[in-house]
């Protein structure tokens, strides 16, 4: 086992910097306990085993880098048993000891110094260092004349070449560009395959979703879960935002909702409607999803589409309290659990009537499976929009997850529209004909001698 | 509450877990693991050492010329003010301003390297609330970094020396085992003060305070046989007493030092040294919350 948490708790004094000198000194050796302290971090147990790749996740002052510092080592838990088996190396700032004044090779050192590491293994880990970090040109060069990238880049590389027993990385890929990304993945990936017990800690559900297994998810200092790491991030969706009405924004038309527009009846979507069960469920169901149809082009009820082809999702929503600005919408996984697309009607910037307590609504979805060929889950989504979160989070009201599978097939003897995860909106234009002038002999093709 | 120690050792098994045994014995298990961190450790003491050297004298107009600045110029300002207006007597058969210069040099290292290491762990808050290792290294650093300033100091002394018709002799053997008993009193200081600095900033002010204070109880530019007799016998067991006239029977009278101060001064300071590094490591894993 790599690291246990047993009963932690995490205490804070909010108002150090007061009192008597005594009274501080006492604290901070731990004589005393604060009479006011603020919980980071309350009794929190779980076990990470050698090898694991464990995520946590939560809000923002969840507690999520505390628990890194006391895994790390920085600072010590307030009371419970903690244990922590094998070299840590943390990823909880990129360069985090580096000095502006000194090269990045005195760096490279000066990192490695920190972590008790002797100067002779990374003597033979330098090579792959700077490599890495593909900065040879400036290994010589103060660091304080890098750019932010080469200064993350470095940090990165001496961090996850040390060959770390315990690897902690937070939050820190949000940072270099689209390849150094990649990158970042790829090393943590091979890292992981090598048996480095693996502490990843992002708002990224999707990353987290493809880097780790078994994840926690904290709240205000809490154990709200810990488990399966997809069922970890349906939670988290829950909790993220409270419920909160927000008048319909600018530019947001309202949709067409005469019954004839719809095309379908309630009772055709009812009787027809695909199974709700198949997956989990999640919400408070203010707004419940009753029933979907999904048919095809020819009206026929199937999950199976040919690729680019046309899919129509019909929704029952009913309303079980008043909601004035209900939101729908889908979510399409792959078979490795990425998200490949997720929109509803905020992405449209279309919005739904208004519900009263006891009232339902059909809303219909027009999905092109512009999508490479396989296996597709996907989620239904009865929202409201939330205040808290910003436009881009919602309130949940009814989740409904691992419905499928949808297959999208392709025609193997013919020429696919597309290769790749999905099809993008391409166009591609040629002009006529023509002949270059060609400089060198000053004569056109044409009035070059033939062949 | 219970330990936790550097989780940093390959294989080391950290636990928070409530010790049986006794008090005294787990005492010495956990400052040998201490210990054996910092060891495990040391190649960052060098690099934070040789770090801080640097920098300090990267980018300045006068470089190496800051670390004799102070000492020159006090011994400039000493003997002027001492010597020559208040007919200060200097120690039997040393020139006022070398025997000034000497005693600064030894002085000047205690002072300064005790105020910054005692700041040290401030100017450092950002490698403490990121990176994990033992935090005494940050002090450490401070000292052992004044260290060159001493050297300089102690080249220009001897040439000064050299000057004055006093030449190196065979009893600068001891000088390192001198400068061990200072670095220790350092040491023991800065381990203490450096915490209470973590607290409250303001603390810096006083010390220096403190210090200016004592370096009137400990006669740096004037002898100590200015003194009556009874408050000579108290110099010699203030350990900086002990070290500036150790330093002084070596450079000058080609004397042994005065063994018996010097060892007390010793036994003293590791004494000391228990308590201060137990209540520094104590204090150590809550200085990421405080500063």
């Amino acid at each position: 086992m790599a690291i246990r948490f047993d009963h932690v708790s995490k205490t804070y004094d909010l108002h150090s910097g007061t009192g008597t000198l005594f009274s501080a000194i006492k604290q901070v050796t731990g004589s005393i306990r604060s009479d006011n302290p603020f919980y980071a971090l309350s009794d929190i147990s779980f076990q990470i085993g050698k090898g694991e790749a464990f995520g946590i996740i939560g809000r923002n002052g969840a507690g999520k880098s505390t628990v890194l510092k006391i895994m790390a080592g920085i600072t010590k838990a307030s009371s419970g048993i903690v244990e922590v088996n094998g070299l840590v190396s943390s990823l909880i700032e990129l360069g985090a000891g580096f000095h502006p004044d000194m090269t990045g090779r005195e760096n490279v050192y000066m990192s490695a110094a920190i972590l008790g590491i002797s100067k002779k293994f990374i003597d033979s880990k330098f090579r792959d260092i700077v490599d890495f970090a593909e900065l040879w040109n400036f290994i010589d060069v103060p660091v304080k004349k890098y750019s932010s990238g080469m200064y993350a880049r470095l940090g990165f590389s001496v961090a996850v070449s040390i060959d770390p027993e315990i690897l902690i990385v937070d939050e820190i890929l949000s940072v270099g560009d689209v390849f150094f990304q990649q990158k970042c993945f790829a090393k943590m990936r091979e890292i992981k395959e090598k048996g480095t017990t693996f502490i990843f800690v992002t708002h990224d559900t999707i990353a987290l979703q493809n880097l780790c297994s078994v994840a926690l998810l904290l709240e205000a200092g809490h154990q709200e879960f810990l488990g399966d790491v997809n069922e970890a991030v349906n939670r988290y969706y829950e909790k993220v935002g409270s419920k909160f009405g927000r008048l319909p924004g600018k530019g947001e038309k309202r949709v067409e909702h005469q019954r004839r527009d719809i095309g379908m009846s309630r009772e055709e979507i009812m009787n027809n409607s695909i199974p709700l069960r198949a997956g989990s469920r999640h919400g408070p169901r203010g707004l419940e999803i009753v029933a979907a149809r999904i048919v095809d082009l020819n009206g026929l009820d199937t999950l199976r589409v040919a690729i680019t082809e046309r899919l129509f999702l019909y929704l029952i929503l009913g309303a079980n309290e008043d909601i004035p600005e209900p939101l729908a919408g889908i979510h399409l996984y792959d078979r490795t659990g990425t998200l490949v697309f997720a929109a509803g009607t905020p992405q449209l910037k279309l919005s739904l009537p208004s519900l009263k307590a006891g009232e339902e609504v059909i809303v219909s979805f027009d999905l092109t499976m512009s999508v490479a060929p396989g296996e597709y889950t996907f989620s239904l989504v009865a929202a409201e929009p939330s205040a808290e979160g910003g436009p881009n989070i919602g309130y949940f009201h009814d989740q409904i997850n691992g419905l499928g599978p949808l297959q999208v097939s392709a025609d193997y003897s013919k020429v696919y529209p597309f290769y790749g995860v999905a099809q993008l909106p391409m166009k591609i234009q040629s002009g006529a004909p023509y002949v270059p002038f060609v400089p060198s002999s000053g004569q056109p093709y044409s009035a070059r001698s033939p062949r | 509450m219970s330990e936790i120690g550097q989780n940093n050792q390959p294989g080391v098994v950290v636990t928070d877990a409530v010790p049986s045994g006794g008090r005294l014995y787990w005492a010495i298990v956990n400052m040998g693991r201490d210990l054996r961190a910092l060891w495990a450790h040391r190649e960052l003491l060098f690099t934070l050492t040789r770090r801080e050297i640097v920098s300090r004298y990267k980018q300045t107009f006068f470089g190496l010329g800051w670390s004799l600045m102070q000492p020159i110029l006090q011994t400039i300002v000493y003997t002027v003010a001492f010597s020559l207006v208040l007919k200060t007597p200097s120690a039997e058969g040393i020139p006022y301003p070398i025997f000034v210069f000497a005693n600064l040099t030894l002085w000047t290292y205690f002072a300064s390297s005790t105020i910054n290491a005692m700041n040290s762990l401030r100017a450092n808050a950002g490698l403490i609330s990121k990176v994990a290792f033992p935090r005494e290294i940050i002090p450490m650093s401070s000292i052992f970094s004044g260290l060159f300033d001493f050297l300089v100091s102690f080249v220009v002394l001897m040439i000064l020396n050299l000057f004055y018709g006093f030449f190196p002799n065979l009893k600068f053997v001891y000088i390192p085992a001198i400068l061990i008993v200072e670095i220790l009193f350092i040491l023991d200081l800065a381990l203490l003060l450096s915490v209470f600095t973590v607290v409250r900033r303001d603390l810096t002010y006083v010390v220096s305070f403190l210090i200016m204070l004592y370096m009137f109880l400990t006669p740096v530019f004037f002898s100590i046989h200015a003194l009556p007799q009874t408050l000579q016998e108290f110099y010699y067991i203030n350990p900086m007493g002990a070290i500036i006239d150790a330093f002084k029977n070596v450079v000058f009278y080609n004397y042994e030092p005065r063994w018996y101060s010097l060892f007390l001064a010793t036994v003293v300071l590791a004494a000391l040294f228990i308590p201060s590094y137990k209540f520094f490591k104590r204090a150590e894993k809550y200085f990421a919350d405080v500063l």
